[in-house]
């Protein structure tokens, strides 16, 4: 007879384990990947028999993890950094609001946007370190000729858009056009155009043409990759909300030109000039 | 190992890994596509959500002229309720899209998303706390919704690959 307690009846451990292991029918329909162990074990007790974790259909997933997707990391990561450009313009612009007891001068508004523009300025640099994207796509050297030939006929259709696009907002919402600045833009001419020409085609185009763009070619078609850096681009001008859906199809164009040219000269060239003919148009009317 | 299809154990399935790793492949994929389910309700929700709130806002306008809104700044609400309420349709779309096309419909709907949230912001600052921990969830919920977009389509097209190999 044996005697509870003795050491004759206690049970090796690593044996039952074993036993149980064994006991248990590997049937490939039942078999998951542990979450917490990442061993591949059957589900059928529920419990994993390496770590004891629970299988249940919850946790039953085989897990995505960030090494074995690094893109997907590569995208949040990018989004990030554009929440964290959008939130800089909210400041501004809320400052621009609220911050002031008197109505902001141009001059003011010039200096507060060029102080974004070079914290928007570190950010971008900072984004193009650490994502380090890809390498870019290469186009066929008829393409490229191509694109440098009609980027500038299409770069004026698109003005064309623009201007009929925001006439139209003004006669709809009955907006007067604000009072003309012609005489401070003067006074401060190559600050404002650093601040509206310059500056905005080199970093904006190597972030949404660039880090945007190679980033998210790898996990997307050329094409939807175009699109949602387009979409991004507009988002970002949200100073001026209304104006969105014109400068989506700027981005567009300027997204085909950046693959189309295989560089960034172009689709910075074509943004150059086209805050060059806005502002010039601010200027003389 | 025995590979023996009478063994009683079992055991020796474990030695055709292509079985356990496509049994394993399908599993996860299932997994996934329940995911990008969820996840095509959500924005489905979110853009009915919107659509609903800005028809609301609409419907109200003729109460606000009555109380003396100017008529200058109707005509600009109109268009940026107009605009939230395609935004929304565009959410609801992205929604049916998701299963067709998961990275770019779940990548969209956070930059949506998040553009959304900022000019909200921008306009009523009140809407930056609002609803905050709704919308924290939110974009969380589609950040791991392009997680999992991404590896169904490699997965998908790792399968596509093995098909055509004939494997």
């Amino acid at each position: 007879m044996s005697q509870i307690g003795s050491h004759h009846d206690e049970v090796d451990p690593r044996a039952a384990f074993e036993n149980w292991l064994e006991d248990v029918p590997a049937d490939p329909s039942t078999m998951v990947c542990c979450w917490r162990c990442a061993k591949t074990v059957s589900n059928a007790k529920g419990i994993c028999p390496f770590c004891r974790a629970s299988l249940s259909p919850a946790r039953n997933l085989l897990p995505d993890a960030a090494t074995a997707h690094p893109e997907a990391t590569a995208v949040i990561r990018l989004i990030g950094v554009f929440a964290v450009l959008l939130l800089t313009s909210v400041v501004f612009g809320l400052l621009i609001r609220f911050g002031f007891s008197t109505e902001v001068t141009y001059k003011q508004q010039l200096k507060y946007m060029l102080g974004v523009e070079g914290v928007d300025t570190v950010l971008v640099l900072f984004a193009y370190f650490w994502l380090r994207p890809a390498s870019p796509v290469s186009a066929p050297p008829t393409v490229r000729n191509g694109a440098w030939v009609t980027a500038f006929p299409l770069l004026a259709v698109l003005l064309g858009v623009n201007f009929a696009f925001h006439a139209f907002l003004r006669w709809f919402a009955q907006l007067p056009l604000p009072p003309s600045e012609a005489a401070e833009m003067s006074k401060t001419a190559w600050l404002t155009l650093l601040a509206v020409c310059i500056q905005p085609a080199l970093i904006e185009e190597l972030f949404f043409r660039r880090v945007a763009l190679d980033t998210l070619h790898p996990v997307m078609g050329m094409h939807a990759a175009v699109l949602v850096s387009a979409v991004m681009f507009g988002m970002a001008h949200i100073g001026t909300p209304l104006s969105i859906p014109v400068l989506m199809l700027l981005g567009v164009a300027l997204g085909y030109a950046r693959l189309a040219s295989n560089g960034l000269v172009l689709p910075t060239l074509m943004h150059f000039f086209h805050n060059l003919a806005v502002l010039g148009f601010e200027f003389c009317r | 190992m025995s590979s023996d299809p009478h063994d009683s154990s079992g055991l020796g399935d474990l030695g055709s890994k292509g079985q356990v790793s496509s049994s394993l492949g399908s599993l996860g994929q299932s997994a996934r596509k329940k995911k990008l389910n969820q996840t095509r309700g959500l924005l489905i929700g979110v853009g009915a959500l919107m659509i609903l709130l800005n028809v609301f806002d609409i419907v109200q306008i003729p109460d606000f002229v009555k109380k003396g809104m100017p008529a200058a700044l109707v005509n600009l609400v109109y268009l940026i309720d107009g605009g939230f309420i395609c935004l929304g349709a565009i959410f609801i779309v992205l929604g049916l899209l998701i299963h067709a096309h998961p990275v770019p419909v779940t990548i969209l709907a956070l930059v949506l998303f998040v553009g959304w949230y900022f000019i909200t912001g921008l306009l009523l600052p009140l809407m930056f706390v609002q609803g905050i921990i709704l919308k924290i969830i939110v974009v969380v919920a589609l950040a791991k919704a392009i997680q999992t977009a991404v590896a169904y389509q490699k997965e998908e097209q790792e399968a596509a690959r093995a098909a055509e190999m004939g494997i």
